[in-house]
């Protein structure tokens, strides 16, 4: 049994089935980034740091959207009271 | 139509006007995949990376049960990022209807302040209980892909205690999200005791029989030995009746008006 | 119709109400006037709901004050501020509030939604309306369901004057056909002018409660409410 992996090692490992495996996580990564940014430029007059947020959502992949989600959107009322 | 079917589905269009109804479930989806495919691939990884410092592991050593990569997921994924997820996009629950006089509007209308509760917990719970199971099953998928079968039963059996634990770190949520006022303090307040009840979990059995956080190490122990444990039924009701209280002191808080700051 | 009595409300060692003691019978437009402070938001969250008196009882149609949905359905509330959502269309918005008060004629609602000029703005989202539009909406929706009576706090404001019209005509329809209606302003002019009877509330306490034409004579409101004031 070989012990001892290289580098040159990740040439051996069957890509398409890490690629299968790997494929929904990237889907759902994705979608995630898409709604988050379609969200954001939906709102983008409202929203402080936009760009900010832009480039948090696009690098940080997965959390990102989840941070946009859930704490980036606290300018946001989707209630309002007129007075 | 009863006001608790109304206000339900007015929760439902909010959740879809603010894309919850999308991400939520992926989210946990994401959740529910990291931990079969991170444990999967594990060996593999600190081989590679172990093999240029010259340190080396076996790879059958860290080759691990399907039942215990599912109950990690439940454990150390659901338990740790999903309830921090669960409690920052449930702090607003009642907190955001203070704050901007919906609630005040729907107390003057014709709506008992138990439909108004009811009709919030029903929408919040069978929606997050959705993003739950959905997560789950994606884990329990690929643990039936990359390591070996998980018996049907045992997945049902193990989600349906774990849901009691959701319950629960909604009913906890929603008590906290009634009584004050800041969206951070509710976070942190929510966060903090629930984390707490699972470090909690495990130590004793006493403690865990009180603690409702038990439920999630019965759900997992269910996966791991296949068989309930007797201290299960008492846990449950346990829990049942701390869900009861948080709720009932929510009722009580909102219809004897303490809310308002003055 | 509406009784209050010995209606007492203290913040800290702050007391609002004094025992106000008031009766408005059936078929009274009553204007509920009184300066900045004298009480008139406790008064009307009292008898809605929204705060717990410390003391003193309220009735409407003798049922007693109560979270029960039976009292709840004795009025129909406009508040001065209007929660919205702003995403969702007037229309929505209406029938979401209708289906609480288990209503659904729809008929009569697009009568006056017709009367207050809105069908076009209907189907826009709520987020676009003006505050006086905003409160077009709750009459729409309080004329309506036509509950035995209509608590109103400021309901003028900012309604164009056209609508002013509308809402006098529609207010003396609902008075035909045996409603009251509680109108909570600082307007004494308006109040002279629409209510027929008026309700002067000064340091908690209600200290005139009389039909307008026998307190007005020649002088108008405004002067007798500054005479009581003074006092």
């Amino acid at each position: 049994m070989k012990l001892h992996y290289g580098l040159n090692d990740f040439k051996d490992i069957d890509w398409l089935a890490v690629l299968q495996i790997a494929a929904p996580f990237i889907v759902v990564g994705l979608i995630l980034i898409l709604i988050a940014l379609f969200d954001l430029y939906r709102h983008r007059n409202e929203r402080s740091n936009v760009l900010l947020w832009t480039i948090v959502i696009l690098f940080f992949n997965t959390i990102g959207p989840i941070l946009y989600f859930t704490i980036g959107r606290k300018g946001e009322k989707p209630n309002e009271v007129r007075n | 139509m009863t006001p608790l079917y109304i206000l339900t589905k007015k929760e439902y269009v909010q959740m879809f006007r603010e894309f919850k109804i999308i991400w939520l479930p992926l989210v946990f989806m994401f959740l529910g995949a990291t931990q079969p495919v991170v444990t999967y691939y594990l060996p593999s990884i600190l081989a590679a990376l172990g093999g240029n410092q010259g340190i080396t592991i076996d790879p059958s050593m860290t080759q691990q049960d399907g039942a215990q990569v599912i109950a990690a997921t439940l454990g150390s994924q659901f338990d740790q990022l999903g309830i921090m997820i669960i409690v920052i996009s449930m702090m607003g629950i009642i907190q955001s209807d203070k704050a901007n006089g919906m609630l005040d509007f729907i107390l003057t209308r014709p709506v008992k302040v138990g439909a108004y509760i009811g009709g919030k917990l029903l929408s919040n719970f069978s929606f997050i209980a959705i993003s739950v199971m959905l997560g789950y099953f994606v884990s329990y998928v690929y643990v039936n892909f990359l390591f070996n079968n998980i018996p049907f039963l045992e997945m049902i059996l193990a989600i349906v205690f774990y849901l009691i634990w959701v319950l629960f770190i909604l009913c906890f949520t929603f008590m906290i999200s009634t009584i004050f006022n800041g969206q951070g303090v509710i976070a942190l307040i929510s966060i903090v005791c629930l984390l707490i009840f699972k470090i909690f979990s495990g130590l004793h059995p006493i403690i865990d029989l009180l603690n409702p956080a038990g439920m999630s190490q019965h759900a997992m122990m269910v996966l791991i030995t296949g068989s309930i444990d007797s201290h299960l039924y008492g846990n449950m009701f346990i829990t049942l009746v701390w869900i009861t209280l948080t709720v009932t002191f929510s009722h009580y808080w909102i219809s004897e008006k303490k809310y308002h700051k003055n | 119709m509406l009784k209050i009595t010995n209606l007492k409300k203290g913040y800290g060692s702050k007391q609002i109400l004094n025992g106000v003691e008031l009766h408005v019978k059936k078929g009274e437009i009553l204007g509920f006037v009184g300066s900045n402070g004298a009480g008139k938001t406790t008064t009307l969250n009292s008898i809605t709901g929204i705060l717990e008196p410390d003391e003193g009882t309220i009735t409407i149609n003798g049922i007693i004050k109560s979270g029960s949905t039976k009292y709840k359905k004795q009025f129909f509330f406009i508040p001065d501020t209007i929660h919205v959502f702003k995403n969702i269309s007037g229309f929505d918005w209406i029938r979401f509030v209708m289906k609480l008060y288990d209503n659904d004629q729809t008929e009569r609602m697009k009568h006056f939604i017709t009367q207050f000029d809105m069908e076009e703005a209907m189907y826009k989202p709520m987020g676009t309306y003006s505050y006086g539009m905003l409160h077009k909406m709750m009459l729409i929706v309080g004329f309506t369901i036509n509950p035995p009576i209509i608590i109103m706090d400021e309901p003028l404001n900012g309604l164009d004057p056209k609508s002013v019209l509308t809402f006098k005509k529609a207010i003396k329809l609902y008075i035909e056909e045996g409603g009251t209606v509680f109108f909570s302003t600082h307007l004494l002019d308006i109040a002279e002018k629409i209510c027929n009877t008026v309700a002067i509330l000064k340091d908690g306490k209600i200290i005139l409660h009389e039909e307008i034409d026998k307190v007005v004579g020649e002088n108008t409101l405004e002067t007798i409410f500054m005479e009581k004031q003074n006092v």
